[in-house]
């Protein structure tokens, strides 16, 4: 039984065909003897970031299929073009989602900063981005997160960390 | 590029969990108890209905349904059917738990000619290694005669079957009847034809100008019988709409071919060139130049709150000559000359924005998004709700007519600096070379300043010079003073949701002024199925490129521009407006729904009231018009299908008031052609939904014209929305349990469970909620120690303890198949986690429908970790 339900359907509108701004290419990480697995694929690169990922919680969303892409882009409340994603040989690398969950205002945010090997973890470290105190930010609720692709093999735990993010971790 | 396809409606649902809930930076926003560890909201799948005597419902003293159970014509229903008793075998760790006799599920549902309802059986574990046991499934008449049956043979694999209702057959109610052919019970999931083939645009507004296969066809006089002139082009006649005009309906065929509207155009050329046809025309949906007629007017819930349609009868301009400054993160552009197209005819000329923007300092207040992935383009959806045009495309401003100065103080990811903000004040209110204010309002949308004393001079000044400046009160649910809202001479919004209460991220306290609608992800107080987010412009990626289009978004941010909007209809029709004359009228309820000057810390002097502001603003004693109550009507085939409509007086009660005619020109409505005086100073009149006339699941809209003599001839328009079977509320996928598991699988590969919950469904969702752990031992079932889990509901129809088995409801955090570890903490509160439950499986194909979702996996049990016990005793209670 395959449903598709209206809800589904407007987000999958929005989702659908996206391109263009999507991401960083560029923006791989990966240090030392590790930059790459056996199959070049880099450790950890990002594909996009949003203030409006429809995580209300934080944590890490691993999908290492398209099938499991798709699941998560039927998720409500998404802002988030992962066009560039669907694309993904998921042979080669896995999508993690790093969510911050539910946040009062803008100026909240994720990005890659560096990724290394420890022993069998796969140790991501994200930019944590935060309104300073006192500074001035939109005052509408947002749902911060970043997308990685994080190379598919040669790993069976990963933790992302960063200044101010409670370190979250994720077995397979 | 056609605009009207560029509006992609992003319903509310859709971008609804956006700022849903669950918070973790802001402990002090959580309305729960202090021992609440995690609360949250399990949302049912669209069309979701449940077998009301289920194994489990039986198993604790339910008698089997005797009569019928009935179901709307869409529906996905799970159930249980079973010809004998006994217990299920035990597995590790679970008390054995038994199933019980209930032969027969009886059901009565509308079918139509034609019409395919599909079945699916599972084996339970009674089953052990068999294959499970048979199930017929028959169509019946209601008087008992056999029209369809089809029978499932687990042995050959045969556990999918249809029956069909014959297509000689009419349309009406009918019999379906599952009943059990072996001893051991059965799960099953029957679904229903518009489920089969995945239609689903329940929620989203058609973005044509007229209906795709149907025509107002007029004869011409005397050519005899009508259907008999329309039969060669295959049309049917739906409904007489007077005379010899005709609603007309194109056969099948034309409706089968993929681009609709196309072929409904060739139709309409086909029919004026039938003998007897004197005119054909589509049947045009109604759009006129009026707030209230456009496409997304209905979404916007909190115009009607706040009584925005009474306003514009008053101001019919739309602020005309007023122009607000909307300082934020700027405009989207959607190419290198035009703005967000529902925003550009509003903005001001490009030489009017030199100076503008303070971020880059570029001349061009244009929002670039977010430097790397995606925005929401948050200064857009702000001046969308202030003034947003009139064009038959998108939703509506409040001045609609005003003026747009976009002014970008917010950069990457919505931040700012004060200096920024502190040059921009400056500019906007005139003050650095002895100019004119640059607008007569200012909104700012933005918050989390201290105190700053020359921003403080500086509004203070600009104020001086006529600017009235509007600021959202914040998102951190305390009374701590956020500037620049807090700041003298700024008038400071708090939000409410759909109800009318505030929200509960709202900022409080003595500083607030006024509340607004901001939304509310987490409630849907207007019952029109979806979430109450403040729908407003924004942009998207869309085939490869950004696009305008309407999201909904939640926060103070939203409630001020709605203050803002209403002080610029104000100041269109009262030149000399600013704060010195607002603040006072405020004080007095002048402007909000308080009957009286009290005022509290939550709504500061009460919710706005745009209706009553424009009297204010227009003071004109002989002034007398219509309001409408409700604003706006909305129907529904399951829960409302009529409405009675009070107009009442406002204004000056001594002039007469006489209602010339009620007009609407919707096939699918039927409206009492004259009012009846209810009152002194009120006329009601009837509007009833004709739901046959309505495509089941899909909304329409259609506007209501009340033209009445008072002072003048005046016209009150009342937007009417209507859908065929709406199932928010009746949707049930059966009693759900709710567990809390260790993220990783023991030894056996089976989930541990740490707590648990029992829920019901209530209006459409089940509300559950857990408690820190306390010390108390044993430890109560509900009770979770802080550490990570995953969160997991499910239902257990056939009452063998394990729940999310095929055939089941099941919901993982945050969408099924995609388990995410929760962190629950000792001290804090998760609130306002939602998922969403569902018989089906992300890995559910149409090809292979019976698949597990996990190999080997087989459910949740229903048992607790620590205490290594079930909880079938809490369970029993609970039931």
């Amino acid at each position: 039984m395959k449903m598709l339900l209206p809800v589904m359907l407007s987000t999958l509108l929005i989702l659908a065909g996206c391109a263009g701004k999507n991401g960083n290419p560029d923006q791989s990480v990966g240090t030392g003897k590790d930059v790459e697995t056996r199959q070049q694929a880099p450790l950890a690169r990002q594909i996009t970031a949003s203030d409006y990922c429809g995580l209300t919680a934080p944590g890490l969303v691993y999908l290492d299929s398209l099938q499991a892409l798709q699941a998560f882009r039927s998720l409500n409340g998404q802002m988030l073009s992962l066009d560039s994603a669907a694309s993904l040989d998921f042979q080669r690398e896995h999508l993690l989602v790093v969510a911050m969950g539910r946040k009062n205002t803008g100026g909240f945010g994720l990005t890659l900063a560096d990724a290394e090997m420890e022993g069998s973890t796969l140790a991501v470290t994200a930019r944590v981005r935060t309104p300073a105190p006192g500074s001035m930010v939109t005052q509408a609720l947002t749902t911060p997160c970043v997308v990685l692709a994080v190379k598919a093999d040669d790993w069976n735990r990963v933790v992302v960390r960063g200044d101010g993010l409670t370190n979250m971790t994720r077995t397979r | 590029m056609g605009i009207s396809a560029q509006f992609l409606f992003l319903t509310s649902l859709s971008v609804g969990l956006l700022a849903g809930c669950g918070s973790s930076d802001d402990s002090s926003s959580e309305p729960f108890p202090s021992n609440v560890a995690l609360a949250g909201i399990i949302n049912i799948e669209a069309n979701t209905r449940v077998d009301l005597d289920t194994g489990e419902n039986l198993a604790f003293g339910q008698e089997p349904l005797s009569v019928p159970q009935e179901l709307p014509a869409n529906f996905v229903l799970a159930g249980y059917v079973s010809d004998g008793e006994g217990l299920y075998p035990p597995i590790d760790g679970l008390q054995a738990s038994s199933y019980v006799t209930d032969p027969i599920d009886d059901f009565r549902l509308p079918l139509k000619a034609g019409e395919t309802l599909v079945l699916q059986t599972f084996a339970t574990r009674a089953a052990d290694s068999d294959p499970g046991s048979p199930v017929t499934f028959a169509i019946f008449t209601l008087e008992g005669d056999l029209l369809s049956e089809a029978r499932t043979d687990p042995g050959a694999g045969a556990t999918e079957v249809r029956v069909t209702l014959p297509n000689d057959r009419a349309d009406g109610d009918y019999r379906v009847v599952i009943e059990a052919r072996g001893e051991v019970p059965v799960r099953y999931v029957m679904t229903s034809p518009a489920n089969i083939m995945a239609v689903g645009q329940s929620f989203e507004w058609p973005d044509h100008d007229f209906m795709p296969g149907e025509a107002i066809v007029a004869m011409a006089p005397g050519k005899g019988d009508v259907s008999a002139a329309l039969s060669a082009t295959g049309a049917t006649m739906s409904r007489a709409l007077g005379g010899n005009v005709w609603l007309a309906k194109a056969p099948s065929t034309v409706m089968q071919q993929q681009a609709s509207r196309q072929s409904t155009v060739r139709w309409v050329e086909s029919l004026r060139k039938s003998p007897g046809v004197s005119s054909a025309i589509p049947n045009y949906v109604m759009s006129s130049q009026a707030p209230t007629a456009e496409p997304l007017f209905p979404r916007q819930w909190h115009y009607s709150l706040i009584d925005t349609p009474t306003a514009w009868q008053l101001v019919a301009d739309g602020g005309e000559g007023v122009t607000v400054a909307v300082l934020d993160t700027g405009l989207f552009r959607q190419s290198a000359t035009s703005w967000h197209s529902d925003l550009n005819a509003n903005v001001l000329t490009s030489d009017l924005l030199v100076g503008s923007d303070f971020v880059d300092g570029d001349n061009v207040p244009a929002d670039p998004g977010n430097s790397v992935g995606n925005s929401v383009y948050h200064g857009t959806h702000v001046a969308g709700t202030v003034a947003a045009v009139v064009n038959s495309s998108g939703g509506t401003g409040l001045a609609f007519g005003s003026s747009l100065l976009p002014v970008r103080v917010l950069g990457e990811g919505g931040s700012g600096s004060s200096a920024d903000l502190l040059d921009a004040i400056r500019w906007v209110g005139g003050l650095d070379n002895g100019g004119e204010p640059k607008a007569d309002i200012a909104n700012m949308s933005l918050g989390g300043l201290p105190f700053i004393q020359p921003m403080q001079d500086a509004i203070t000044a600009a104020s001086d010079n006529g600017v009235i400046f509007v600021a959202a009160a914040g998102n951190s649910n305390t009374s701590v003073p956020s500037y620049p809202a807090a700041f003298d001479k700024v008038f400071s919004v708090s939000a409410v949701d759909g109800a009318g209460d505030r929200a509960s991220y709202s900022n409080f306290g003595g500083w607030i002024d006024l509340a607004a609608p901001g939304g509310d992800a987490t409630r849907d107080a207007n019952s029109d199925g979806v979430a109450d987010l403040v729908l407003s412009a924004s942009a998207a990626f869309i085939d490869g490129g950004l696009d305008p289009v309407y999201i909904g978004l939640q926060g103070t941010s939203m409630a001020a521009p709605h203050f803002s909007g209403v002080l610029a209809l104000m100041k269109g029709v009262k030149a000399d407006l600013n704060y010195e004359v607002v603040a006072p009228w405020l004080a007095t309820g002048a402007l909000t729904d308080s009957t009286s000057a009290s005022r509290t810390d939550d709504l500061g002097f009460g919710v706005l009231d745009a209706g009553k502001a424009l009297f204010t603003a227009i003071s004109d004693p002989a002034l007398t018009i219509l309001s409408s109550s409700p604003s706006l009507v909305s129907l529904n085939s399951e829960t409302q299908l009529s409405e009675t409509v009070t107009l009442t007086v406002l204004g000056d009660q001594t002039q007469l008031v006489d209602i010339t005619s009620i007009n609407s020109e919707q096939v699918w409505l039927s409206v009492s052609s004259e009012a009846t005086v209810a009152g002194d100073d009120t006329f009601t009149f009837e509007v009833e939904l004709i739901p046959e006339e309505l495509k089941p699941g899909v909304a329409q809209q259609g506007m209501i014209t009340v033209t009445y003599e008072s002072d003048m001839t005046r016209t009150v328009d009342i937007p009417v929305a209507g859908q065929r079977i709406t199932d928010q509320q009746a949707r049930n996928a059966g009693r759900h349990f709710v567990l809390l598991v260790e993220p990783e699988p023991n030894d056996e590969g089976l989930y541990e469970g740490v707590a648990i919950s029992t829920v019901t469904v209530e209006d459409g969702q089940y509300r559950f909620t857990f408690l820190h752990a306390d010390g108390t031992e044993p430890r109560p079932v509900d009770q979770v120690p802080a550490g990570k889990y995953l969160l997991v509901a499910g239902s257990d129809f056939d009452n063998d303890n394990l729940i999310c088995q095929a055939g089941e409801a099941c919901a993982e955090y945050p969408i099924s198949g995609l388990r995410q570890e929760i962190l629950i903490t000792s001290d804090e509160t998760l609130s306002g986690v939602e998922i969403t439950t569902s018989y089906s499986r992300p890995t559910i194909t149409s090809s292979s429908p019976t698949h597990l979702p996990r190999p080997g996996f087989e459910g949740y049990r229903l048992r607790l970790k620590d205490q290594n016990r079930t909880v079938f005793d809490s369970i029993q209670k609970a039931r």
